[in-house]
């Protein structure tokens, strides 16, 4: 563990140390420090009985049980019982900018952040057992779950010395960092010994009360599906809460050009690399402030996209062809390694295949003259082709059946128009949301970064999966503003996967990028809780589409065979009502998607809208418990070569994931 | 504070500054919500004044003597507040089994206030605290009828107006202050026509125009009438840059939370007709058709007329007025919905079929706001706010090219001609309202059924079975009396009841009711036959309530009733009383049918008792008694008697 680090903090986070210090400088500080320590202790011994009065009094929880509520809110948010224990700044944190290859991770995940150190949770838990084991022999008899003999005090006062046991025992640990691996091992296994009693209890209760148990949990797990369902249908429509939001974009302010774009061009065998390029050259941004970086691979499978690329730069003297050496190619290294080649003030990313619209740049340039103080610019990004390319003839020695197989798994397009609406929402609205709300996981086309913000937050992550999103968060931790803009004249236009599995493997990838993300951790530094509350719950989007899938078979279940109260039958089916919603609104979406591009589309699409929506929900569903699958076996290996990626510099710390990167 | 403001300030998206302690957030919070109310305040100041005059004028005429005018006239009252006792305290849906005769939101809201205000212990009577509710409620009720007028173009004196006589009309006061479910929905659906012509057009202001239909709905079901013409209000006031979400925002919302009615019922498997238990779509089939018409208003014969008199008897001017107004206001774009509305429920009255009596209450808002609006109409604007920001044009914008005399001479006769009406309304309202306030502010009613509950309390110590009205069945049980007070219309009308009383009348004690109309005898002949060997014990307000004593053959009223009649030598044993209902069975289904289902016609039908609603109408149904959300583990199958709720609490 650090200690008496004192490092230059950016503004955004609060140092609780240097405002302490600055505060009672007049004082001796660790007599401060000890009373400061003490007054928190007594905050979190006050809302221990207070929450546990309130679940044995109003709410009505068993008085024996009443108290495990305080206990394991303790346990999950330390912070708010006072049990930060001593303050003391992270390691590693503000990241130095420009750390090599943006492989130094911040250590978010351990037991210190910005606000300082705290003691390993199954401590904590130890010492609220022993807390409840306090409280539950010195109350009355109907406190406690086995028969033992104790001095019979009334609730609250048995709950104060409970809480107090807690308190002193977090108190009493958190001021010895054991400073051996053998002795922190040695005090984790003691804390699991102290917490086991409580779990056989609770083991037990639960096992009398199964039934009842089972209830509750399905009844929790419905309802956190329920508020992610509204919050994902909300955030969903906040381009067309009110009327004045819905156009945002002015097309036609548009300022001189002024700023100097670095298109970053990441290829890997793209034959229409050419196109893209010559398009991007044609546009209206003069090509002197224009300077294209095209990203290509040594090997031979790129030879023909790179000979492409060295023609074009031939013709053009600001495009620029770098193909590095190395044997695993990702999207995140070609970027980091195109990073260090860019010359001018805002560094764009463009896919290769993608057809960026004519006026982007220009637009670009004048909103970031008008807004001088944000940092990033995320254009739209669409999917176009609403339908499938129609039915093509059997090819010759492919049997009927495989023949059946390929064309419902490539020719269908019931889950495009799905595919193409949920590109539409994410960047119409849901990004605009995120971008308000300070904390967005940015896309990975069409956006656009000043240089120096770039710099600043040292580049992309090229161990992770999703960049994009990993960066977004970075950004978003380092309080740096992000405007979205769509606009239909401004949107670079996609295709949608080739297939129904090319989808589902893509979305894996995408689902395994968010998790790694969550478990990087970076988000827990963002400044403001609901920010983060925010970030947990987007980052953590893999596991609710899981459980979206197995939600309503396990509802009808608990529904015709468990004989639930009516009351609960009723929540189990709440966030199907949500999910219904939502599908329905998503009509309006769709038909301001067509009418935004003017796609012929008929009544037969809005049907099929609807009735695809179950079905592309299972493939999310698919998606998200391959990448849950995939992680568990491949966390492991990342881990082991994000530390010696440290060593060996980037390029060799994707392992595992860069070869899924390049699937 | 408007709702927009409320959202601006649980807004997520905008950033939340870190604060080093959660006292310096919440002061930091508190600081953030204060300045944007200070700011609504401001953009309504006057709006604010004015209102601060009114409402405590309203609340005054409200307020005073609320519980003892109007008496008690109706069962439904008593009906209500039993309902949301069995709610609060036995966690059933009703106090008998519930058979989806209306939604059951409105009494739900009665108990959850009974339930924050520990109403029905410290209130005098049940009833009493459900009417507290209805004058918090009319106090919402005229602010958000206030709101809807200023959203309607009306200006704040014409705004104004329509509140004044929206509340002070001798019917409000009649229907207002009684405990009915019209009253809860009509506050919902003001609420709802409020955010339909929310003037930010935002998706979440029709969010919750559709949520509080919903919650309208839930009240009381009849509510839909009013649901096209709320949708053409939201639809008038559309943008069309959102509309689209808009409108499926508010379907969704509206349909979503509706059809958790019918989720319910499913769950419970109710939601079709069956052997052995009640039905939702018994339930709605017996509304809409199978319902006795209540005549034709035409006929003066009829329960109609005699409804409708009663409406005229109390106030002829306010509804007649509106009526009066609505036609040329249709002319209107801005008041179209709110005048096509009330001229809708208008025609309503003349479809001849049954007619509630509290059919009226939601006339009132759309009678007020129409009259008001005609004068607010028919007042020409002064040209600079014609030039303003109020974009809605109403019909006197047609002076261009006409001579500037002329111009001068129709404002003068507009403005005369409203003068005139303003102050010839409230010359006329003054003479014609100010007795019947005072009536209202100082007759007590009520007293006779409060004294004939607190002498029978007093008096009467025996465990013999009552039969009541529902007006006293929840504060005999609210005073704990055991077993449990009978609902005379259940006695004969739910299987489950009658099984408690094998010997018929016999085994009735005392009857505690007034005398019902023949009609209604005809239809609960145990009750008639109780009646029929009763002797009077004591008697309140000329014969309105009377405490009976039922003698069977061989007993004398000196004799107290655990001595004699069919099962006295059981009775005397004391194992009556709340049984194990803790145990932890599950949920036990109850085995088959316990008898057809009853159809019953009409039992209001005869001398119709002013405010005589529609509650009380027998449960058509049999099978296992309440249950609803939440409900306990309960064998109601339990073939001892005494256990499941009839004469002993359901709950634990």
């Amino acid at each position: 563990m650090t200690s008496d680090f004192e490092a230059p903090r950016p503004r955004a986070v609060p140092s609780g140390a240097a405002r302490l210090s600055s505060a009672h400088n007049h004082r001796d500080p660790r007599v401060s420090a000890r009373r400061r320590r003490l007054a928190t202790a007594a905050w979190g011994i006050a809302l221990h009985v207070a929450l546990a009065a309130l679940f044995a009094g109003p709410l009505a929880v068993e008085d024996g049980l009443a108290y495990l509520v305080p206990a394991a809110l303790a346990v999950l948010a330390p912070r708010t019982f006072g049990r930060a224990g001593p303050r003391r700044p992270a390691a590693g944190w503000p990241r130095p900018g420009g750390a090599g290859g943006g492989l130094a991770v911040v250590r978010a995940a351990g037991r210190v952040d910005h606000r300082g150190a705290r003691l390993p949770r199954i401590v904590q838990l130890a010492c609220e057992s022993v807390g409840w084991y306090v409280f539950t022999v010195a109350g009355s008899p109907d406190l406690r779950v086995a028969s033992v003999d104790g001095p019979d005090l009334p609730g609250w006062l048995a709950a104060t010395l409970g809480a107090a046991a807690a308190m002193g025992g977090t108190l009493l640990l958190s001021r010895h960092e054991p400073p051996v691996p053998a002795a922190r091992h040695r005090r984790r296994a003691l804390s699991v010994l102290a917490a086991a009693p409580l779990a056989a209890a609770l083991a037990v209760r639960a096992a009398q009360h199964h039934h009842a148990v089972l209830l509750a949990a399905w009844t929790g797990v419905s309802l956190l599906m329920l508020l992610v369902a509204i919050l994902t249908l909300v955030r969903g429509q906040y381009s067309w809460q009110l009327p004045e939001r819905v156009h945002h974009v002015d097309l036609a302010d548009v300022q001189a050009p002024r700023h100097r774009f670095s298109l970053i061009i990441p290829a890997r065998d793209e034959p229409i690399l050419g196109r893209t390029l010559t398009q991007i050259l044609a546009g209206d941004y003069p090509a002197d402030l224009l300077e294209l970086v095209v990203m290509v691979s040594h090997d031979e499978v790129d030879r023909p996209t790179r000979r492409i690329a060295e023609q074009i730069a031939a013709r053009h003297p600001n495009v620029r062809v770098i193909a590095p050496q190395g044997s695993q190619r990702s999207k995140p290294l070609s970027l980091e390694d195109a990073r260090r080649h860019c010359t001018g003030d805002i560094v764009g990313i463009v896919d290769a295949e993608s057809l960026i619209a004519g006026g982007l740049l220009t637009y670009v340039n004048t909103l970031a003259l008008r807004q001088a103080d944000v940092g990033i610019f995320q254009g739209g990004v669409q999917l176009m082709n609403v339908r499938g390319p129609g039915r093509q003839p059997r090819p010759a020695g492919v049997g009927r059946l495989r023949a059946a197989l390929r064309r419902w798994n490539t020719g269908t397009s019931w889950w495009r128009a799905r595919n193409c609406l949920e590109y539409y929402i994410w960047f119409m609205s849901r990004l605009r949301f995120q971008a308000r709300a300070r904390f967005i996981p940015l896309g990975g086309n069409t956006v656009f970064i000043r240089r120096s913000v770039l710099e600043r937050l040292g580049g992309w992550d090229v161990a992770c999966l999703t960049e994009d999103c990993d960066l977004g968060v970075r950004a978003s931790v380092a309080g740096i503003r992000t405007t979205v803009f769509y606009h239909p004249d401004l949107t670079t236009r996609e295709e949608t996967p080739e297939s129904l599995t090319k989808l589902i493997v893509q979305r894996t990838r995408w689902m395994m990028g968010f998790m790694q993300v969550l478990f990087k951790g970076d988000w827990r530094l963002l400044p403001g809780g609901r920010q983060r509350m925010m970030a947990a719950e987007m980052l953590a989007m893999p596991f609710f589409q899981a459980m979206a899938g197995v939600l309503l078979p396990v509802s009808g279940v608990l529904t015709l065979f468990l004989a639930a109260p009516t009351g609960l039958v009723i929540v189990f089916w709440l966030p199907l009502a949500a999910s219904v919603m939502t599908v329905f609104s998503e009509q309006a979406a769709f038909r301001e998607f067509t009418d935004a591009y003017e796609l012929a589309v008929g009544r037969w699409d809005s049907v099929r809208l609807i009735l695809s929506a179950p079905f592309y929900q299972l493939a999310l569903s698919i998606a998200a418990v391959r990448a849950t699958a995939r992680l568990v076996r491949g966390r492991l290996e990342w881990e082991k070569t994000s530390h010696s990626g440290a060593h060996h510099g980037a390029g060799a710390g994707t392992g595992r994931f860069g070869l899924e990167a390049a699937s | 504070m408007t709702v927009p403001d409320v959202f601006d300030a649980l807004d997520e998206t905008l950033p939340r500054p870190v604060a080093s302690s959660p006292a310096a957030w919440a002061a930091d919070r508190a600081r953030l919500l204060s300045a944007r109310v200070a700011d609504g305040a401001r953009a309504h100041r006057r709006s604010l004044a004015l209102l601060a005059v009114l409402l405590p004028i309203v609340a005054v005429v409200h307020g005073v003597n609320f519980d003892g005018w109007p008496g008690r006239v109706t069962d439904d009252e008593g009906t209500y507040a039993a309902q949301a006792y069995s709610m609060q305290y036995w966690n059933r849906i009703a106090h008998y089994t519930y058979w989806y005769d209306h939604p059951f939101g409105g009494w739900l809201l009665i108990a959850i206030y009974t339930k924050l205000t520990d109403g029905f212990h410290r209130a005098a009577t049940a009833v009493t605290a459900a009417r507290e509710l209805m004058f918090l409620l009319h106090l919402v009720s005229c602010v958000l009828l206030y709101r809807l007028g200023r959203l309607l173009g009306l200006r704040r004196f014409f705004a104004g107006l329509a509140l004044l006589v929206f509340s002070l009309s001798p019917l409000a006061l009649w229907y207002q202050r009684m405990a009915f479910l019209d009253n809860i929905a009509v506050m919902w659906l003001l609420a709802a026509f409020v955010c339909a012509a929310s003037p930010r057009r935002s998706v979440a202001a029709a969010a919750l125009a559709g949520t509080f239909m919903a919650f309208s709905f839930w009240s009381k079901e009849t509510t839909l009438l009013f649901l096209p013409g709320l949708y053409v209000l939201l639809w008038q006031h559309r943008d069309s840059r959102n509309w689209r979400f808009v409108r499926r925002n508010f379907l969704g919302c509206l349909l979503g939370i509706c059809g958790i009615y019918i989720l319910y019922a499913a769950a419970k498997n109710e939601l079709f007709e069956g052997p052995g238990h009640v039905s939702l779509e018994w339930a709605v089939r017996w509304q809409l058709f199978d319902r006795a018409p209540s005549g034709s208003v035409l006929d003066t014969g009829s329960d109609t007329y005699n409804v409708v008199r009663s409406w005229l008897d109390l106030d002829p001017y306010l509804v007649l007025a509106g009526i009066a107004a609505a036609v040329p206001l249709l002319a209107l774009r801005r008041l179209r919905v709110v005048s096509a509305l009330l001229l809708l429920q208008f025609g309503f009255i003349f479809r001849n079929g049954y007619l509630p009596n509290p059919y009226v209450t939601a006339m009132l808002p759309f009678a007020a706001l129409c009259a008001a609006g005609l004068l607010d109409a028919a007042l020409p604007r002064t040209p600079l706010r014609v030039a303003g920001a109020d974009g809605e044009r109403d019909g006197d914008g047609g002076a261009r090219g006409v001579p500037g005399w002329l111009t001068a001479v129709w404002t003068g006769l507009r403005r005369g001609a409203v003068a005139v009406a303003v102050v010839g309304s409230v010359v006329t309202l003054a003479w014609d309202w100010t007795p019947k306030i005072h009536t209202a502010l100082t007759v007590d009613a009520s007293a006779p059924s409060r004294d004939a509950t607190r002498w029978f309390l007093a008096h009467i110590h025996d465990n013999g079975t009552v039969i009541t009205d529902d007006i006293a069945w929840t504060d005999l049980v609210v005073a704990g009396r055991r077993p449990l007070p009978v609902w005379f219309y259940k006695l004969d009308l739910d299987p489950e009841v009658r099984g408690h009383f094998p010997h018929g009348w016999k085994d009735v004690d005392y009857l505690m009711m007034g005398k019902p109309p023949d009609s209604v005898l005809a239809e609960v002949p145990i009750v008639a036959e109780a009646l029929h060997h009763s002797v009077v014990l004591k008697s309140f307000g000329n014969g309105e309530i009377e405490i009976r004593r039922v003698l069977p053959p061989g007993c004398r009223p000196d004799i107290p009733p655990a001595h004699c009649g069919p099962d006295a030598s059981q009775r005397l044993s004391p194992s009556a009383g709340a049984g194990d209902y803790n145990s932890d069975h599950g949920y036990a289904p109850v085995g088959g049918g316990q008898g057809p289902v009853v159809r019953v016609g009409d039992p209001g039908s005869g001398a119709a008792r002013p405010g005589d609603g529609d509650a009380q109408r027998p449960a058509g149904g049999s099978g296992r008694l309440g249950g609803g959300v939440g409900e306990s583990a309960r064998d109601s199958g339990d073939p001892l008697r005494r256990r499941d709720g009839v004469l002993s609490p359901g709950g634990p």
